[in-house]
């Protein structure tokens, strides 16, 4: 605005007058988007973190092996169960914190191949043992090759895991004689792991 | 404060006034939280964000169905789905059914007693079965028992199975018996007929 002049005669006068009042003081500064990166509970860059499984006690892990054979395998007393590729049926896990490992397995037909009465079970068992001391979980069953022919196996336990140490989990079959055999195929084999943190 | 007047030789005129000068700064924040849209493991608004579910790796879904209570035995034939219905093989089928908003790890748990109703010994399955198959082609467990009605009259199987889903992908699991004859019961009391389903994001 140009300022406002009067002649007194011999000069021009800049009028002045007051300003207004001053004006109102702005809102308050609000915060911003987070920024940098996160830790604790959270991973990664604000402000699109991850979360830490382990902090929200989340699943952190799974493992599965299952059969992958079509024809029976005999098995002897003392022997893993094998996938029908000439391996152990098997998982195994290293902690990078103590957790809390669910194992389950199925074995979803065992043949009793001799016409006699014997017992057979299936042993679910980690190695080394857990921070309990724990290993195994067996189920059993009497069996006769004109009686019980075929039955199932099935089980699972939940293991206390330290850190920074591997676990293999394996299925052992174990009898107190006799002959047997069982059916490596996919929908009749299979061992899963969970883990959680502890 | 009045306004500023000029006399013109005849009247009062009023000098406008000018605009004060701009305020000063606003108060600094006392609130230093975030704000705006969280992301990635997070949802929602900060400063008091969600956790998202699929990144945290806590329960996504968890379903659970049980036979009725006061069930008794109900005929059942080979490839029969269990059901809680008065009949089997007809809904409602002993299945859960569930979409993953994304990958997913569906453990699903399911048991059932069978009474062998002949003198002659058959096999018999209780299958857990997933349609579609899983991620990596997995689509039944069978658990087989060998029963007659004066042996081994009844016997439970107990099938569980962790599934790898695939996002936005609709899957039925359902419990299937096979046989290989004979004539068969299976028990739909609401303890012992169970099929209980929990997924987490892979």
């Amino acid at each position: 605005m140009t300022a406002m002049k009067v002649w007194d005669g011999t000069q021009w006068l800049t009028v002045s007058w007051p300003y207004g009042p001053v004006g109102p003081k702005g809102p308050p500064g609000v915060g911003a988007n987070p920024t940098g990166p996160a830790s604790g509970g959270l991973n990664g860059t604000y402000p699109n973190p991850g979360v830490n499984r382990p902090s929200a006690g989340g699943l952190m892990a799974v493992q599965r092996d299952w059969g992958v054979g079509s024809a029976y395998l005999a098995v002897a007393s003392g022997a893993a169960l094998q996938n029908g590729a000439g391996r152990n049926l098997q998982i195994s896990y290293t902690p990078t914190i103590p957790v809390w490992w669910d194992v389950n397995y199925g074995c979803g037909i065992l043949q009793k191949t001799d016409a006699a009465y014997h017992l057979g079970y299936c042993t679910l068992t980690i190695s080394p043992a857990d921070q309990d001391g724990n290993q195994s979980q067996s189920s059993g069953d009497q069996q006769h090759a004109s009686v019980q022919t075929y039955v199932k196996r099935s089980g699972g336990r939940w293991y206390r895991l330290a850190a920074a140490t591997t676990y293999t989990a394996t299925v052992i079959f174990s009898s107190n004689g006799g002959t047997w055999q069982f059916l490596p195929r996919n929908d009749m084999l299979f061992l899963i792991g969970r883990v959680w943190p502890q | 404060m009045g306004a500023l007047k000029l006399w013109d030789g005849s009247a009062w005129r009023t000098v406008p006034s000018g605009v004060g000068p701009q305020g000063p700064p606003g108060d600094l924040s006392t609130d230093y939280s975030p704000r705006g849209v969280a992301g990635g493991g997070l949802a929602d608004m900060y400063p008091n964000p969600s956790i998202n579910g699929s990144a945290a790796g806590t329960l996504l879904n968890a379903q659970s169905l049980r036979g009725v209570a006061g069930g008794t035995w109900s005929a059942i034939a080979n490839n029969y789905v269990l059901s809680t219905s008065g009949a089997q093989n007809a809904a409602p089928l002993l299945q859960l059914v569930y979409a993953p908003p994304v990958d997913a790890w569906w453990t699903v748990n399911c048991k059932s007693w069978f009474n062998k109703t002949d003198a002659a010994y058959h096999y018999g399955y209780l299958c857990l079965v997933l349609s579609p198959a899983d991620q990596d082609g997995l689509s039944v467990v069978r658990l087989i028992e060998m029963q007659h009605s004066t042996v081994q009259t009844v016997c439970w199987r107990q099938a569980r199975m962790t599934w790898r889903l695939a996002a936005n992908q609709s899957y039925t699991c359902f419990a299937r018996f096979e046989c290989s004859g004979g004539g068969w019961n299976v028990m739909q009391n609401d303890q012992s007929m169970v099929m209980d389903g929990m997924a987490y994001a892979q």
